[in-house]
């Protein structure tokens, strides 16, 4: 009962939240791999602009946004799964 | 949500009076009403003042370095002396004067880097509200392309395409917050432009500009005053992480992140060298999202269910 009404529609801003969080957590990414040198996205863009390697943090920049962007379109469609209402009918 | 209103002794008086109560005061009474407001308004005032007064404030200057002096703990520990209150950094320079000096450059690029983004946002915003279809889809896709990229790696792309310094990141931060501050902006002013006020406004001759700045944007203030306390806060934090990167202010400045990035290779051996700095950013950033949320509660009693 609860896991299923209750749930569903206190799904949604949740669901907003975790597609809002994603870019927060990819940028503080860049801070926690510096701090620890770990290789990941971050601590690449990192190197790359000390190194003037211009080609690098463009895509690695292209990369995260894509990553964004795809994770809240996911986010949008799942809107629909939470809340049938929500659904767009042309 | 009282239903009976509670009514105290100043307010007995100011019936009595028949006056009502001016903006201020009213927007004082809102205010003082949220302890966690006062104790950030009172923190964050003391931080400016010590900001504008560092030269006479602080102990030393704050690239004197003591050679004879590396890594003095504070006071109150063991080995620290009264000399230098929060003691020494790596290179012997005094924390207190460090902190205190860091204060001005970190209130300045709050308080720059929010106008920087405030007004263009504020414009921006309107004109997206003002002049329907076209303007508003080109100006709100824009905002839409700058809100996919993470705040801090936007920031760090704007750094590294301009180079390092004070000013580029300062824009970057200035550019970073903008979307905010426009969609803020047209989703006030469209709700607004629709109230009857407006209408009468325009019957009476108002042109387009008129309405824009004098008759809606006024009645947009609240949300937006309340989200650039917060930008205030966010800009701090954002200058401090740039530096931290060794993307904002150069080392010999006496900034709060570029001091916790110098010195991080002596944590285990300095804690306060690290721990200083960092709760200096924790407490000013903390009083003054205090203080937005008494401001909001005070100026929006609307969005405090909100948020």
């Amino acid at each position: 009962m609860v896991f299923i009404h209750t749930l569903r529609n206190a799904l949604i801003p949740v669901l907003t939240v975790i597609g809002l969080q994603v870019g927060t957590l990819m940028g503080g990414a860049v801070l926690t791999e510096t701090i620890f040198s770990w290789p990941g996205i971050g601590k690449w863009l990192i190197d790359a602009i000390g190194r003037r390697d211009y080609p690098v943090v463009q895509s690695g920049i292209l990369l995260v946004a894509t990553l964004v962007i795809v994770t809240n379109f996911i986010v949008d469609i799942l809107y629909g799964a939470a809340n049938p209402r929500i659904r767009h009918n042309e | 949500m009282q239903t009976v209103p509670h009514i105290s002794a100043t307010d007995g008086l100011e019936l009595a009076s028949g006056a009502p109560p001016s903006t201020w005061q009213e927007f004082w009474r809102g205010f003082s009403k949220n302890q966690g407001a006062v104790t950030g308004l009172v923190f964050m005032a003391t931080v400016c003042l010590a900001a504008l007064f560092a030269p006479w404030v602080a102990p030393y200057s704050p690239i004197e370095q003591f050679r004879d002096h590396f890594l003095t703990p504070p006071a109150w520990v063991a080995g620290g002396s009264s000399r230098f209150l929060l003691g020494t950094d790596e290179v012997g320079r005094d924390i207190l004067s460090r902190l205190v000096h860091g204060a001005r450059l970190s209130l300045f690029v709050g308080l720059v880097s929010v106008v920087l983004a405030l007004i263009p946002g504020v414009v921006l915003g309107l004109v997206a509200a003002t002049f329907g279809k076209m303007l508003d889809s080109i100006v709100m896709r824009m905002m839409d392309i700058m809100m996919a990229l993470p705040a801090l790696l936007l920031a760090v792309a704007i750094v590294a395409i301009l180079g390092p310094g004070l000013g580029n990141a300062l824009l970057a931060i200035a550019v970073v917050s903008l979307p905010a501050y426009v969609r803020l902006t047209r989703a006030s002013a469209m709700v607004e432009l629709n109230r009857d006020y407006v209408t009468a406004a325009r019957l009476s001759g108002a042109g387009t500009l008129r309405i824009m700045f004098v008759t809606v944007l006024p009645n947009c203030m609240a949300p937006l005053i309340v989200h650039a306390t917060m930008g205030f806060s966010a800009a701090i934090l954002e200058i401090s992480a740039l530096g931290f990167l060794g993307m904002g202010v150069q080392p010999p400045a006496p900034e709060w992140g570029t001091m916790l990035a110098s010195a991080r290779d002596y944590i285990e051996r300095a804690w306060w060298v690290v721990t200083l700095p960092g709760l200096t950013i924790l407490f000013s950033v903390l009083a003054i999202n205090l203080m937005g949320d008494g401001l909001r509660d005070a100026l929006d009693p609307k969005l405090k269910t909100a948020a």
